[in-house]
């Protein structure tokens, strides 16, 4: 590891005037280092030297940053996101877009960070930076730093800063911070940008490099970290990568060393609470993180990450590191619960969870899945959430109804269960305005409360659409070879749908046209549901042309006046018609499975683009019923029961509900009359 | 009167009124069915021809339910608003009862007539100390919350695990349950003051109800726990029981429909059996309390007799001397 002189002698006065002297020496074995092959592009690589203050919640660091320039531009400013800057004042533009009352910052219990100085080979770059607001040109905002160079940096050149930094967590928020003894340090360091040109992405030779939004997330660069991490005695740390040396200072600090190579970021926690659990799975090393209270539910934990490793392993690829950290906050700290960083992820739970409630098992999944989809696929979270938010939350779904059963993944209490998937269809359809605003919105545009909707949940929705529509093998090889050719990368939309066009196209050929932008348009760009129904069945038998009983309404009167009469001669045959009915905007290609009362069925297809099909029998047997969708395959349907038509009674589920309704209003009356 | 013997005596007199039970009962039933009607209505169109509800036989299917409700959700509403509108007229008409049900339980036998005129004479005394045990239970409420309140802000920076939150809260909740089941008693046995005194004075009645609880408070409450007791145990019978019904045939949708009918029969009959035993036990005892009282007033008076026979006897004596 080179270091420049200037960093060295800074590392030693802040190591001198924080009174540490090392005496170290190893009270664990290290871990097993990691792959010096690089698998990614390694462009910001940091050593970072903290130290944690118990007294103010500070954080004392000095850091070298090494940043290759990648593009063929000749750069002569850096941006670095200072994400800390947050929860300074109540006009950043975080706490404006939040609604946050600024509570916390009455209370001092703000968070910020502060650059002391920045220097490049011995010139002081401190007074060429300013705070920018690329995003809304809100002046309060400080969560964007630029730093003018004085010596440009030239394609494929590397340049060298040392950075002298304090960082004061904030009382948790937004997943970050302190609480009493419980520390998370995420989002603690000045973190450089991304910079894109045209020979990387889509923006034409400049930093994307955001300020933090209320619901935004990040987007860096991929690189190697070394973090030596000093914190008060009794104090336990877990972090991304791997630990490579642990020791005790002269003072009786306890001191971390960590490694980690081929991330996007680095995160670390500690506390004195911390109980830790090791395990194992193939090679990857598992820590638990967790609070006393929480002791019995650690196989509940690493049974959940252990079942989504297997599970992605096998339908996407290798899990790339060879740690996982997995903290689980404590109550006082829920705040900090369900968090991605690479390596390290926050689950959540409570003590006491009843096991048919989920709850602990979900995020840790979820959280897990972010490994692949934000840690190595590391798309832009800031502009295209979807692609991390999105595609992890179908994954999750995928492995809870996997592991725990596809109807009752996520709870089973008394008579009641729901699934995974369906909830998260739930949440999309349940949603005030599920029309308000396409997926690829901008998340800061995105109208107050949509975020979670349009990023989580109709994704995911779509998501498991498309799998039942081009089949579980084809979609696992959609996502292995996106995994393979963007892993390391920051892919984007484009992207994700043109491994979607090859993958399927090279298995259904053009079955599903020649590629797949009907579905990507309607599902990402456009606002519109989908709704298909069948509106109608009719029957005729051929006794002189009178409807058979029971003739329902039928929609298209001009259809009806077409009907064909069957031959007088033929006394046994029945003329049959189907109406299905197109009532949402979008459309998808549809299975339609016709049941006839002497057993046989149909199944039919139909592309489902018209805004009304119909299917016409003449045969010596009558539809009894007929289902759009019988497998279910199109969630984004908005209402399911619509999907069906039948003429059977169909008396005994609605006698059934009433009866349990009828027992209720007893019961409950029964309750008011108590005081009586 | 001691607790088993008012246990037994409230079992007896609950049991010897079947049509009163079964008015009672049916009254409850009707009233749920005016809204029950509604409700299957509502689902039947929503549900259309939809055979998706065919999945709702043998188990719960949350989507098509989730789908059903979303689409219903304007009729739910009107038909959450007449649910609780039917609960309160229930209340009503159980406050109405409350003084036909005592009279049943005084003379131990119901007579029809006898019923709904003790009722009508009774219900504006009874809703009246029913608006004081109100506002005591807002009293209570708030003092609860307020010793929640306090005990949190005062404890919740100490606390490092929940289970200590879980602790404190579920010990506060107990607080104002008992609390609750206090006023309660206090409201029942203030009716049977109110009853036996034929007293329209409510606030009189509630004064009595807390005397008399206050005085045999060990009594009064062994008493209520035992009552209820028993229907604890019945409503947990009752969900392992329906759990074993398969309601995927029209005869096991019959079976359901009875056992939930005769659970709600059951309430009614416990209702009526704790206010036997604490009648029971207030007719007993009150009278106790009450030659009590008259045997020390006689005491007292006798007392203040010989003292004044003894001091005239001084007096004469010194006027002697």
């Amino acid at each position: 590891m080179s270091r420049d002189i200037s960093f060295i002698r800074k590392r030693l006065r802040i190591l001198f005037l924080t009174g540490i002297l090392f005496w170290s020496f190893p009270l664990e074995a290290p871990a097993q280092l990691n792959n010096e092959e690089p698998l990614s592009p390694r462009t910001a690589n940091y050593d970072i030297f903290v130290e944690y203050k118990q007294k103010n919640h500070t954080l004392d660091g000095d850091m070298k940053l090494e940043w290759i320039n990648p593009t063929r531009d000749t750069i002569d400013n850096l941006r670095f996101h200072t994400y800390m800057n947050a929860f300074k004042n109540s006009q950043s533009t975080f706490m404006q877009e939040s609604g946050y009352s600024g509570q916390i910052l009455k209370n001092k219990d703000n968070g910020w960070i502060k650059v002391n100085e920045i220097s490049t080979k011995g010139s002081d770059l401190t007074y060429s930076t300013e705070f920018v607001q690329p995003d809304d040109n809100n002046i309060h905002d400080q969560t964007v730093m630029d730093v003018s160079l004085k010596n440009p940096v030239k394609p494929n050149d590397t340049i060298t800063l040392n950075i002298d930094f304090k960082t004061k967590l904030p009382n948790i928020i937004a997943r970050v911070g302190y609480e009493k003894d419980f520390i998370m340090a995420g989002q603690w360091y000045p973190k450089i940008g991304v910079y894109e040109s045209d020979n990387t992405a889509r923006i034409n030779g400049s930093w994307n490099c955001h300020q933090f939004h209320a619901n935004t997330e990040f987007y860096a660069d991929f690189g190697k970290y070394y973090v030596e991490i000093t914190v008060p005695k009794n104090y336990k740390v877990g972090a991304t990568g791997e630990l490579v040396d642990r020791s005790r200072t002269e003072g009786g600090k306890n001191h971390y060393a960590f490694r980690a190579h081929d991330v996007i970021d680095f995160a670390w926690t500690a506390s004195k609470s911390y109980k830790k659990i090791q395990d194992s799975w193939n090679d990857v090393s598992l820590e638990l993180l967790l609070y006393p209270a929480h002791r019995f539910q650690n196989d509940r934990i690493l049974d959940a990450a252990k079942g989504a490793l297997e599970y992605l392993d096998e339908r996407v690829g290798d899990y790339p590191y060879n740690t996982l950290t997995i903290v689980t906050p404590p109550f006082f700290a829920s705040r900090a619960a369900g968090m991605e960083y690479p390596a390290l992820i926050t689950t959540g739970t409570a003590a006491g969870m009843p096991k048919d409630i989920r709850v602990p098992e979900l995020l840790t999944i979820h959280e897990l899945v972010h490994q692949y989809f934000m840690g190595v696929l590391a798309s832009n979270e800031t502009e295209e959430p979807w692609l991390d938010e999105g595609i992890t939350s179908y994954m999750e779904a995928r492995i809870m109804d996997h592991l725990y059963g596809a109807d009752k993944s996520v709870f089973e209490v008394a008579d009641f269960h729901a699934g995974d998937k369906e909830l998260q269809r739930h949440g999309y359809y349940d949603h005030p305005t599920p029309k308000i605003s396409p997926v690829l919105t901008k998340p800061w545009e995105m109208p107050k409360g949509t975020y979670g909707m349009l990023t989580y949940q109709k994704p995911a929705t779509w998501l498991h659409t498309l799998e039942n529509i081009i089949g579980e093998d084809v979609m696992d090889e959609l996502l292995r070879t996106y995994y393979n050719r963007y892993g390391f990368k920051h892919p984007d939309t484009d992207d994700f749908i043109d491994v979607a066009n090859e993958v399927v196209t090279r298995y259904h050929d053009n079955k599903y046209g020649r590629n797949l932008k009907w579905f990507f348009t309607q599902m990402l760009e456009e606002t519109s549901v989908c709704d298909y129904k069948i509106s109608d069945i009719t029957f005729k038998q051929d006794d002189g042309g009178l409807p058979v009983i029971p003739t329902v309404q039928q929609v298209k009167k001009e259809i009806t006046e077409n009907f064909q009469e069957t031959d007088e001669s033929d006394k046994n045959r029945y003329e049959s018609r189907i109406t299905i009915y197109r009532s949402g905007e979008v459309t998808m290609p549809q299975e339609i499975l016709v049941h006839f009362d002497n057993g046989e069925e149909i199944l039919e297809t139909w592309d489902g683009k018209d805004r009304y099909h119909i299917l016409q029998y003449e045969r010596p047997a009558k539809v009894v019923w007929a289902e759009i969708d019988p497998k279910e395959k199109i969630l984004v349907d908005k209402n399911i029961n619509n999907n069906s038509y039948t003429t059977e009674s169909k008396k005994l589920p609605l006698w059934k509900y009433t009866v349990k309704f009828l027992f209720w209003v007893q019961n409950l009356a029964q309750f008011f009359s108590i005081p009586a | 009167m001691n607790i088993a013997k008012a246990y037994y005596k409230g079992f007896r007199a609950a049991s010897r009124s079947p049509r009163m039970l079964f008015l009672i009962y049916g009254t409850n039933l009707v009233l749920a069915v005016l809204v029950a009607i509604p409700f299957y209505f509502t689902m039947n169109t929503a549900a259309g021809h939809s055979r998706g509800l065919l999945a709702l036989v043998s188990d719960f299917d949350f989507t098509v339910m989730s789908d059903i409700f979303r689409n219903t959700a304007e009729a739910l509403s009107t038909i959450k608003t007449q649910t609780i509108t039917i609960a309160a007229a229930f209340f009503i008409l159980s406050v109405f009862f409350v003084g036909g049900i005592l009279q049943t339980i005084q003379q131990e036998q119901f007579k029809v007539s006898s019923f709904f005129k003790y009722s009508g004479i009774s219900l504006f005394r009874f809703l009246l100390l029913n608006a004081v045990m109100l506002v005591g239970h807002a009293i209570w409420f708030l003092i609860i919350a307020g010793i929640l309140s306090f005990i949190n802000n005062m404890v919740i920076d100490s606390i490092n695990s929940e289970w200590t939150f879980y602790y404190i809260n579920g010990g506060i909740a107990l607080l104002y349950v008992l609390g609750v089941l206090f006023l309660l008693m206090v409201s029942d046995y203030g009716k049977f003051f109110l009853h036996i005194r034929k007293s329209h004075n409510f606030l009189k009645g509630s004064w009595k109800g807390l005397g008399f609880v206050l005085r045999h408070f060990g009594k009064t409450y062994t008493l209520f726990f035992l009552l209820i007791l028993l229907p604890v145990v019945v409503v947990l019978l009752y969900y392992w029981v329906e759990t074993k019904i398969e309601v995927s045939t029209a005869l096991g949708l019959i079976i359901l429909f009875l056992v939930q009918q005769a659970f709600i029969f059951l309430r009614v009959w416990f209702r009526v059996w704790i206010f036997g035993s604490q009648f029971k036990l207030y007719e007993d005892d009150s009278e106790k309390d009450k030659a009590k009282k008259l045997a020390l007033k006689a005491k007292k008076q006798q007392e203040g007799s010989g003292s004044e026979a003894t001091n005239s006897t001084n007096s004469a004596g010194k006027e002697g001397q």
